[in-house]
């Protein structure tokens, strides 16, 4: 049985292409031209004592004690939920642009050197997101664990200059959970009187209370929410239940108050110090855009990451917008004739980049594109990268002086016409 | 059980340049090149896919389309647990062919761990044990097959007119087309057709690019875009209490990625997933060190060369208090697996990456190893005794297994709650490779086994500084 192996899954054939989304809190594995990722798993190894996070994400980065985890989590993915050999497999990884280069060096010298698979690409996140919509220019906002991102892509070409982001996230609602819990929670053991709450709880247990009760409240509400917060007055109540009862365990109970289901997620759009909320990033964006593009990005917003997915998100964000657009001076003079529309991707918006990633593995730009391992050892474990001006990346390398190419466009989705259009852009601005 | 033998205290090292170390539980032996392997450094090799509930066994490239997934299990989609089927009988009413009312067997699923079942979601019994349950597809599918289509054909009339506009291209393909004309026309015997040069030439067209008038157009339409009005408000449901045990959780959620399902009550059951066999090859000399055997029904190995089964395995038997700057007294013991009594020798530890952060003081004599014997547990202890032992070195001594004494003096610069490492390095001989290795290759045995020497380098975490106040 065996010795067969390697003949009918040849490097050529697309279809077992390993498509990885590894994000800061679960990562999506799958295959290329699949609908949907095989398996979403929380990005941690488990030790003895707990399950220890390993973040690709976070800048604090030992890189040292990850390439022991990172081979311990690369283990659990290719062998145990993937199941399939590594080295006859090309792999493509959807990351953010603002991915630290030393952890994709750290995750391709893993996965070449130890896992020995035949070439990696690294995809940027708010590009491929657009495969998933059909539409060559989108507003991209990512709303992830630790961050939202918002990137702008037009003509298939993501224009860095125009990036913003901003530590807002669901890391940021578990925050503001725990210390409403802090405050106001209680606990209950069996029948005994309820204590106030001292420990700070797991991550899973705030991650657990934020999908089934939180939600964001609508714009109007959430002004008076806001409001009420500095003059301590007391606002209507909405919600029919004062407190709820949430089960910790067998004989613990957490008892806390129902307006942490509308106050948590406010952390994302009310704006801080720096004035600067979701809703914000998207405009600011869009100053940083060339004019001629702004009509057209507004028209194509795209929502991704799965903090995105709170019910009522999308509704508040376009709301935001609208009002932030009417009202704010900033924002009034310049982007007064955008009408916002949001688009509706064929999946959850936290699958949206796998999604994409996994359309553009099937295509041949994509073999074209890769890192080969002999092309990783030439450069002595360096990756190309939009930062690094001194590797060329493999493709353009190949190609006639006369024919460079835009760096960070792909190919594949590009006609003549459009072409020529991205070099407009880019030139004018 | 792995916490309570505390296995990975004692941390033995497998790769000498890295220093890279794991609990000898967790590491196999090569007892070709003789060295110790971990999953790490050895080559994996998939050998078949298996259920462990169905017992259905598959070769890897079927299990790859489809999906790993068991075509005769199926798993609970609260707990993942694996759903037993159940049967029951129902009565159905009287029809009008009979008066008499028909009983029929029916089944369900039902989850034997959290008692999830079919019908506490409400989803009818089956007639048939297998097969009619489905799972739910992901339905945006058509979209999405629909953009794969459309972006490898946008690829695909790039790349014609890419070829279109390049001279170098065009002169490459006419070369090709020359050479086909060329060698399939030769090999063409009149009134004969060539098996060997019509296949060449299909081969070869389908290798040409296609011209674009031959290519189908296919087109498609942005995902439709929703202004403010359009977008799904927040339903006024929400306001309604929350019920925490109706909400799926997020492992629940994330377990279908196509449909993400938020609420309890339209759970369905899910194909469970296959396990892999794997096999580890050493790197070094392509031996298996690792094989399995093929049948799901198997739990037993070909080939099973785990470090346990050949290096002497060393721990922690009696701790003790350890403080700043203090000499105290531990037991080690050491346990001898092979049916050869072995001398080891301690050795102090080299320059090393590991973090070592306390003085050992080792046994500097050899200390004799019983060999290891199926019988001995019931062999009286007395008779096995050994009184020549030095009562300073030797603690115990119980058939394979035996105590000795180290002293230990962790640094002064250590703070209570640090943990304290040291390192050393054990010599012992090692009869068992050369038989074995020979019995497996088919040879016949030597009489007097040559004992080759093989040091391990081992770090032993002793414990956390006390304070000084207990």
């Amino acid at each position: 049985m065996p010795l067969y192996k390697g003949l009918g899954i040849g490097l050529g054939t697309d279809a077992h292409t390993i498509v990885l989304d590894l994000g800061e809190a679960y990562s999506k594995l799958g295959f290329a031209g699949e609908d949907q990722p095989r398996m979403v798993i929380p990005t941690t190894i488990e030790t003895i004592d707990c399950a220890t996070a390993i973040k690709f994400t976070s800048t604090i980065f030992q890189v040292v004690q990850s390439l022991t985890y990172s081979k311990t989590f690369f283990d659990k993915v290719f062998y145990k939920h993937l199941q399939v050999n590594p080295k006859l497999q090309r792999v493509i990884i959807c990351e953010s642009l603002l991915n630290p280069t030393k952890i994709r060096e750290a995750v391709a010298t893993v996965l070449f050197q130890h896992f020995e698979v035949p070439s990696i690409f690294f995809a940027p996140h708010h590009l491929l997101a657009c495969f998933t919509i059909a539409v060559n220019t989108a507003l991209v906002l990512d709303c992830s664990y630790r961050e939202t991102l918002v990137i702008p892509v037009i003509e298939n070409t993501p224009v860095l200059w125009g990036w913003q982001a901003a530590p807002l996230g669901a890391a940021s609602i578990h925050h503001s959970i725990m210390d409403e819990i802090l405050d106001k929670g209680k606990i209950q053991l069996e029948h005994n009187p309820a204590t106030p709450v001292t420990q700070r709880l797991s991550d899973k247990v705030l991650e657990d209370i934020k999908v089934k009760a939180c939600f964001v409240s609508e714009y109007e509400r959430a002004k008076k929410i806001q409001s009420a917060k500095w003059s301590k007055e007391p606002i209507e109540e909405i919600l029919q239940q004062k407190e709820m009862v949430y089960p910790l365990d067998g004989v613990t109970r957490l008892i806390i108050p129902s307006s942490i289901r509308e106050n948590a997620a406010e952390v994302l759009f009310e704006q801080d110090n720096d004035q600067v909320s979701v809703a914000t990033l998207v405009l600011d964006s869009l100053l940083n855009c060339p004019i001629d593009s702004r009509k057209e990005l507004a028209r194509n917003l795209l929502v991704t990451g799965g903090t995105s997915m709170l019910p009522g998100f999308r509704h508040r964000l376009l709301f935001e917008l609208k009002e932030l657009v009417q009202h704010e001076e900033r924002y009034n003079s310049k982007l007064s004739e955008c009408e916002f529309r949001v688009h509706n991707p064929p999946i959850h918006a936290n699958l949206v980049g796998w999604l994409g990633a996994s359309i553009f593995a099937t295509l041949e730009a994509f073999q074209r594109k890769s890192i080969t391992k002999e092309y990783f050892n030439q450069h002595n474990g360096k990756l190309p990268d939009w930062c690094a001006t001194d590797i060329t990346p493999p493709n353009e390398a190949i190609l006639p002086p006369f024919k460079v190419k835009p760096r960070l466009s792909l190919p594949s989705a590009g006609t003549k016409r459009i072409k020529s259009e991205s070099h407009h852009t880019k030139s004018e601005s | 059980m792995a916490s309570l033998l505390q296995v990975d205290r004692v941390q033995y090292v497998f790769d000498v340049d890295t220093q890279d170390s794991q609990s000898l539980s967790r590491l196999y032996f090569c007892i070709y090149c003789l060295g110790l392997r971990s999953s790490h450094n050895l080559l994996h090799e998939d050998d078949s896919h298996f259920c462990p509930q169905a017992l259905d066994s598959l070769a890897s490239a079927e299990a790859v389309s489809r999906k790993n997934k068991c075509s005769n299990s199926w798993r609970c989609p609260a707990c993942l647990h694996t759903l037993s089927t159940r049967a029951t009988s129902t009565i159905s009413p009287p029809t009008t062919d009979s008066n008499k009312p028909t009983v029929k067997t029916v089944y369900y699923q039902s989850c034997t761990f959290c008692r999830w079942s079919t019908r506490s979601v409400g989803i009818d019994d089956k007639e048939v044990a297998n097969d009619a349950w489905m799972e739910k597809e992901n339905p945006s599918l058509p979209r999405i097959n629909k953009l794969l289509e459309y972006y490898k054909y946008l690829e695909h009339k790039e790349k014609v007119e890419q070829a279109r506009k390049s001279p170098i291209k065009k002169e490459l393909m006419s070369v090709t087309m020359q050479l086909k004309q060329k060698y399939t026309s030769s090999k063409h015997s009149p009134g004969k057709k060539s098996m060997f040069g019509d296949s060449l030439s299909g081969a070869l067209s389908s290798l040409r690019l296609k011209d674009v008038s031959s290519l189908k157009d296919v087109s498609i339409d942005a995902s439709s875009t929703l202004a403010l009005d359009d977008v799904e408000k927040l339903n006024t449901d929400v306001y309604k209490p929350v019920q925490f045990t109706a909400m799926t959780s997020t492992a629940q959620r994330l377990d279908q990625p196509g449909n993400q399902i938020i609420e309890c009550s339209d759970l369905a059951p899910r194909r469970s997933q296959m396990f892999m066999k794997q096999s580890l090859r050493c790197k070094i000399c392509d031996h298996n060190i690792i094989k399995p055997e093929y049948s799901p029904t198997s739990i037993k190995f070909k080939i099973h060369l785990i470090a346990l089964n050949h290096i002497p395995d060393i721990r922690i038997s009696k701790p003790s208090t350890l403080r700043a700057g203090e000499r105290c007294q531990f037991v080690l013991s050491i346990t001898n697996p092979t049916e050869h009594v072995i001398h080891a020798t301690f050795l102090p530890m080299e320059e090393t990456k590991h973090e070592i952060n306390a003085k050992i003081e080792l046994p500097t004599c050899d200390i004799v190893v019983g060999k290891f014997d199926d019988a001995a547990e019931f062999v009286d202890q007395l008779t096995s005794t050994n009184n020549t032992d030095d009562a300073s070195i030797i603690a115990f001594r119980r058939g394979n297994k035996v105590g000795f004494y180290v002293h230990c003096t962790p640094d002064p610069a250590l703070s209570p709650g640090d943990n304290v490492w040291v390192g050393m390095r054990f010599k012992h001989e090692h009869y068992g490779s050369a038989p074995l290795a020979l019995l497996l290759k088919g040879g016949e045995v030597e009489k007097e086994p040559e004992p080759n020497w093989l040091t391990h380098s081992v770090f032993i975490n002793l414990g956390k500084i006390q304070s000084s106040l207990e």
